[in-house]
């Protein structure tokens, strides 16, 4: 599985972190299919991205763009069946996780490595206590008595200003809101005081104000490396370091926030953009969006997966996928047109 | 403490479903074709006006319907059900003495019903759609659609007549061996008791047949029910994050799959306890086993109006309080019932 992957396949993940700082969670050439009724569907495609210590990157795509799919294979946490892992390498600190046995894995997740879900409602166990499912990773790792489970997770729930932490510990999930759930499954994914914090649209199912609330949270753990999934722009723009861009199973563009939100090179991303509904924007009343569906996953073509949609396209792009190449430092774009602006730039 | 009330609610809510239980059971004996004055007084006496008018007299059937609701509900709670024109004893009596045989059969069809459907179920959504699913799935189907009867019978055929490994219909025990001593009238629970180890045997070889025939219904049922739950909580969300989390495999089965996944087969097997307890009509006839589903039969036949008004009323009762206990366990077990949405 760790096999070089091949040259065709993009840059050196590492060219991508802020210079000489080794990453510490490390995704190379991931590939994931699912067997559906309609065929297999390549879920994702030679994904990769790497994260520094202390960064946080936001993946940002359309649902069905493969975002979720990349890290739960990641993390091995993807059913196998319906879903199979065909190729990639997924680093953790060093650690290869794909070739770790079961055993081993389990002391990676929850220590090293930890998620934070969707719908926290259905991401608790529902006919447990909060305070049990908190600490119930951690109770395995570091081998902690009942009494010291429980003092953890007060002290978690205190800290991510969860009120009444001494009663709430005892509650099931079902007693507590939409925002006490995140913050109290954001306590649970810390319990371990992992490294690495993969968020998946944690903010998704709350309300504006709280979503505010659980992201000056996270934004005040500055030392995690965070992987924040969202199909909401606006909070990846005041949250991340660096933005990747998925479509149709594939990174299209990433680089640092600043230069994806003003100067987007690949035609998704600026499509992407585009959509976003502005209120100060004088001339725009309308909603935007792009023209067209996305392609099947399960009869993708050979060349980008854009191009029905496309508004730069040319015939070269039916041929192949064009590669992430660099269009500026750190910021890569697969887009043919976009490569040849770039190095006419340069 | 949120059990205790509820438990204290639930109980109280039976107690109106058992009165309405009562009044349907006794306007349902009541109206039910037949004369039995006819099947008392002989076809003579039955087509004398004078005989008849006396004896509805004496046994009060000449007041009106609610009248005789009402003495019946006086004597029923001290205890008296009436008289069985059958047996010419006491309806309680007789139900005291046929009802341990049912509670043994029932209890041992429960066991095997349960057990085995469980861990059918269980195997089955482990290994979905491979052989052993299909294996289960046809069990469950077979064995929740053959009729009871009908797999009595084929089941005394291979298992007594053919090769002879297990008794005859014969009740509850072989021709040598006497009734162990009376304490709950359950002959495997008392033999246990008072150490009588060769009665038990003989109890528990003649509880086999029937107690699978009879739960032969609940264990596809439960063999379905667990099988579909359990695929529902391995699909789960909560079992993405707890593996997330790093639990041990044994954890994750014991905290985060079975409980969930078992929680609402505790439904069916309440159900089933009161539905085996009216499906032991047939299996007690096929295996003549002394219990009230035999002595109901007879009591049929001979129009003893009295003594099946006592096993519906016995019957209903059951049902009626094991609703309630399944209730307040699945409350017990599922903090979102115990403590309300």
């Amino acid at each position: 599985m760790s096999t070089t992957p091949p040259l065709t396949t993009g840059p050196e993940t590492t060219t991508l972190t802020p210079t000489g700082v080794k990453p510490i969670f490390e995704v190379d050439d991931l590939q994931v299919e699912f067997r559906t009724n309609a065929g297999v569907a390549k879920a994702v495609n030679h994904v990769g991205f790497s994260v520094a210590p202390g960064e946080c990157l936001a993946i940002v795509g359309e649902s069905g763009s493969g975002k979720t799919a990349t890290l739960l294979a990641a993390l091995r946490l993807l059913p196998t069946p319906p879903s199979r892992t065909t190729g990639g390498r997924v680093l953790v600190d060093g650690v290869d996780l794909f070739s770790l046995s079961r055993k081993e894995l389990r002391d990676v997740l929850g220590r090293d490595i930890s998620m934070v879900f969707q719908d926290s409602l259905s991401a608790f166990n529902p006919i447990l206590t909060v305070g049990r499912q908190i600490s119930e990773g951690v109770r395995r790792h570091r081998g902690l008595s009942k009494k010291q489970a429980r003092a953890l997770s007060i002290e978690m729930l205190e800290r991510v200003g969860v009120p009444d932490p001494q009663q709430r510990v005892d509650q099931y999930p079902h007693q507590l809101s939409g925002g006490m759930r995140q913050r109290a499954m954001i306590a649970m994914a810390l319990a371990g005081e992992p490294k690495v914090l993969i968020a998946d649209e944690p903010t998704t199912a709350l309300d504006v104000t709280v979503q505010a609330q659980i992201l000056e949270l996270v934004r005040s753990f500055q030392d995690l490396s965070i992987v924040w999934v969202s199909h909401d722009l606006g909070v990846v723009a005041g949250l991340a370091d660096r933005v990747a861009v998925m479509y149709a199973g594939s990174i299209i563009e990433q680089g640092p926030v600043r230069e994806i939100f003003h100067d987007p090179r690949h035609p998704y991303t600026r499509a992407l953009l585009g959509s976003v509904p502005r209120l100060r924007d004088p001339d725009r009343n309308d909603l935007v969006s792009i023209p067209g569906l996305p392609p099947s996953l399960v009869d993708l073509p050979p060349g980008c997966p854009f191009y029905a949609r496309c508004d730069v396209r040319e015939d070269r792009c039916l041929s192949r996928m064009p590669e992430l190449v660099d269009v500026a430092p750190r910021h890569q774009a697969a887009c043919f047109v976009a490569a040849d602006e770039a190095r006419t730039h340069a | 403490m949120g059990l205790v009330r509820f438990a204290a609610r639930r109980l109280l809510l039976a107690l109106p479903t058992l009165l309405g239980l009562l009044v349907v059971a006794f306007v349902l004996a009541n109206y039910l074709p037949g004369d039995p004055l006819a099947r008392l007084l002989g076809d003579v006496g039955g087509s004398d006006p004078v005989a008849r008018a006396a004896y509805e007299k004496e046994w009060g059937l000449d007041a009106p319907i609610y009248e005789r609701f009402w003495v019946y509900l006086q004597h029923l709670v001290t205890g008296d059900m009436g008289q069985s024109t059958l047996t010419r004893r006491g309806v309680a009596d007789d139900l005291l003495e046929f009802f341990p045989a049912t509670v043994e059969l029932a209890l041992a069809a429960i066991v095997v019903a349960g057990v085995l459907g469980l861990v059918l179920g269980s195997v089955a959504a482990f290994y979905h759609n491979k052989w052993p699913d299909l294996v289960v799935r046809t069990i469950a189907l077979v064995a929740s659609g053959v009729p009871v009867f009908w797999l009595g019978i084929i089941g005394l055929q291979v298992f007594y007549l053919r090769f002879d490994v297990l008794p005859g219909p014969e009740g509850r025990l072989g021709r040598d061996f006497e009734p162990p001593t009376h304490i709950t009238g359950l002959y495997t629970f008392d033999a246990l008791i008072t150490g009588d180890f060769g009665t038990m045997w003989d109890a528990m070889r003649h509880l086999l047949l029937p107690a699978f025939v009879l739960g032969s219904f609940f264990l596809g049922l439960l063999a379905r029910m667990t099988r579909a739950s359990m695929l529902e909580v391995l699909r789960a969300p909560h079992l993405v994050t707890a593996r997330s989390k790093g639990v041990s495999a044994r954890t994750l089965l014991q905290f985060h799959i079975l409980p969930n996944a078992l929680i609402p087969t505790v439904t069916v097997l309440g159900l089933a306890i009161g539905g085996l307890l009216a499906g032991a009509v047939l299996t007690e006839t096929v295996f003549s086993w002394p219990g009230i589903g035999r002595y109901a039969v007879d009591a049929a036949k001979a129009l003893d109006y009295q003594a099946i008004l006592g096993v519906t009323v016995l019957i209903g009762a059951v049902y009626v309080v094991t609703n309630a206990v399944v209730d307040i366990v699945y409350a017990a077990l599922d903090p979102r019932i115990r403590l309300g949405e």
